[in-house]
């Protein structure tokens, strides 16, 4: 069960989130909804222990989980940010090999770069891809994760209609097993997810 | 897992050749406008040789220092990594160690260069070797520690090296050398274990904070 009380934070004066409240339980997605400015990332960077909050709990089965403090929570968590994390000089098979050899799950990147149609990239430099493209590619790195607390900032902008179906059948079956936070400007119609819309 | 997060430090660095490229040109020009500049008189030359290489490295470590974690810091890279790998402090340590040998390469190669241009005799290149080997990596670890400590700032190619001259100039110093070269690399020696371990402590601390903002 993963559960915030009354999370706030603050950006100088703007106050971002106030006393936002949820619960979560394993085999339960969330849909953080909203418009662009209200909040999303920010919400997804502190359940990433990337921020701090101002005030409030978040907890993880009862173990405060607040600011990354809890090694256990970070390496159950997979953050996908809307930056992409893959260097812009390397091939797309070396940034995937890099991020799947620190997963320790090497054996997964041909099927990673079969499920989103990227084997006649996979030895481009990443620079020369579409924004689409550097998108999937980001995405792949959903395969050969073993996390099963994903938190992902709007997996669905960009991707065309085929890509965005295979991501929703990724999530649901993450989901099933284990933990899916996304958030979304887009209504997306996900099975058993719980909607949090931020003002 | 320490090795994976080395070879993608080398694997980058071997990606940009121009800009390695750039580096060893930049030493070879600066050792080829002094002699010009200062003059043919052979005692000057062979006594001011070592320092002047020492200056050459410093500026090169003022050029592309401040851009240790930048690249990492704008695609996304270093979020991931620090929720991806133990310590932070792995991720340091590898980009220092893949910095370093770099310069230290660059700077052996032109080395013979020094003594051509300058009239410096085989024994003090030795040393100024010596010197470079153990004195690049202090020079790396301060320049990292200011890199960590201005990331996303757009003044950094201001403010660092106003905050990292004074800390450059006791290995400068111990660098360039006195007449008993022992001493001098035992000093630099314990100035590179002084320095190298508070840089890694104090550089995870400042990416921390960087990532916040």
């Amino acid at each position: 069960m993963l559960s915030a009380q009354n999370l706030s934070y603050r950006r100088g004066d703007k106050i971002i989130l106030a006393d936002l409240s949820f619960a979560l339980a394993r085999g339960e997605g969330l849909v953080i909804a909203g418009a662009n400015g209200s909040g999303k990332t920010t919400l997804l960077k502190i359940l990433a222990g990337l921020l701090a909050p101002e005030s409030g709990k978040l907890e993880l089965d009862g173990t405060d989980i607040i600011g990354g403090k809890s090694a256990e929570y970070l390496g159950r968590i997979l953050y996908l940010g809307h930056k992409n994390a893959m260097n812009e000089e390397l091939t797309v098979l070396d940034n995937l090999k890099f991020w799947a050899g620190l997963a320790g799950n090497e054996i997964l990147i041909p099927a990673a770069l079969a499920y989103f149609a990227l084997e006649e990239y996979a030895l481009m430099p990443y620079k020369t891809l579409s924004h689409g493209l550097k998108r999937r590619v980001a995405l792949a790195r959903l395969i050969f994760s073993q996390k099963d607390i994903w938190l992902l900032d709007e997996p669905f902008a960009n991707l065309d209609g085929e890509t965005g179906e295979r991501l929703a059948n990724l999530i649901a079956t993450r989901r099933q097993n284990g933990m899916v936070i996304l958030s979304s400007h887009q209504a997306v119609a996900l099975e058993n997810f719980k909607e949090l819309r931020l003002e | 897992m320490f090795f994976i997060l080395l070879k993608r430090e080398f694997r980058l660095l071997y990606k940009k050749k121009i800009e390695l490229l750039q580096l060893l040109v930049f030493i070879l020009l600066g050792l080829l406008i002094f002699p010009l500049a200062a003059g043919p008189e052979r005692a000057l030359l062979a006594s001011a040789g070592r320092g002047y290489m020492w200056i050459i490295q410093l500026f090169m470590i003022f050029l592309s220092g401040k851009l240790f974690y930048e690249e990492d810091y704008r695609d996304g890279s270093l979020e991931q990594l620090f929720l991806q790998i133990p310590a932070l402090e792995m991720l340091i340590i590898a980009k220092y160690i893949a910095y370093s040998l770099n310069l230290i390469l660059i700077s052996l190669i032109s080395l013979p260069f020094l003594g051509l241009l300058f009239g410096i005799e085989a024994g003090t290149i030795m040393k100024t070797a010596a010197s470079l080997i153990i004195g690049i990596p202090c020079l790396a670890a301060i320049a990292g520690f200011g890199a960590s400590l201005t990331l996303g700032s757009r003044k950094a190619g201001l403010i660092t090296p106003i905050i990292l001259t004074p800390l450059y100039i006791p290995v400068l110093i111990f660098s360039v050398g006195s007449d008993n070269f022992l001493n001098d690399t035992v000093i630099l020696t314990a100035l590179f274990l002084l320095i190298a371990p508070l840089s890694i402590f104090f550089s995870a601390l400042a990416l921390k904070i960087a990532m916040r903002e």
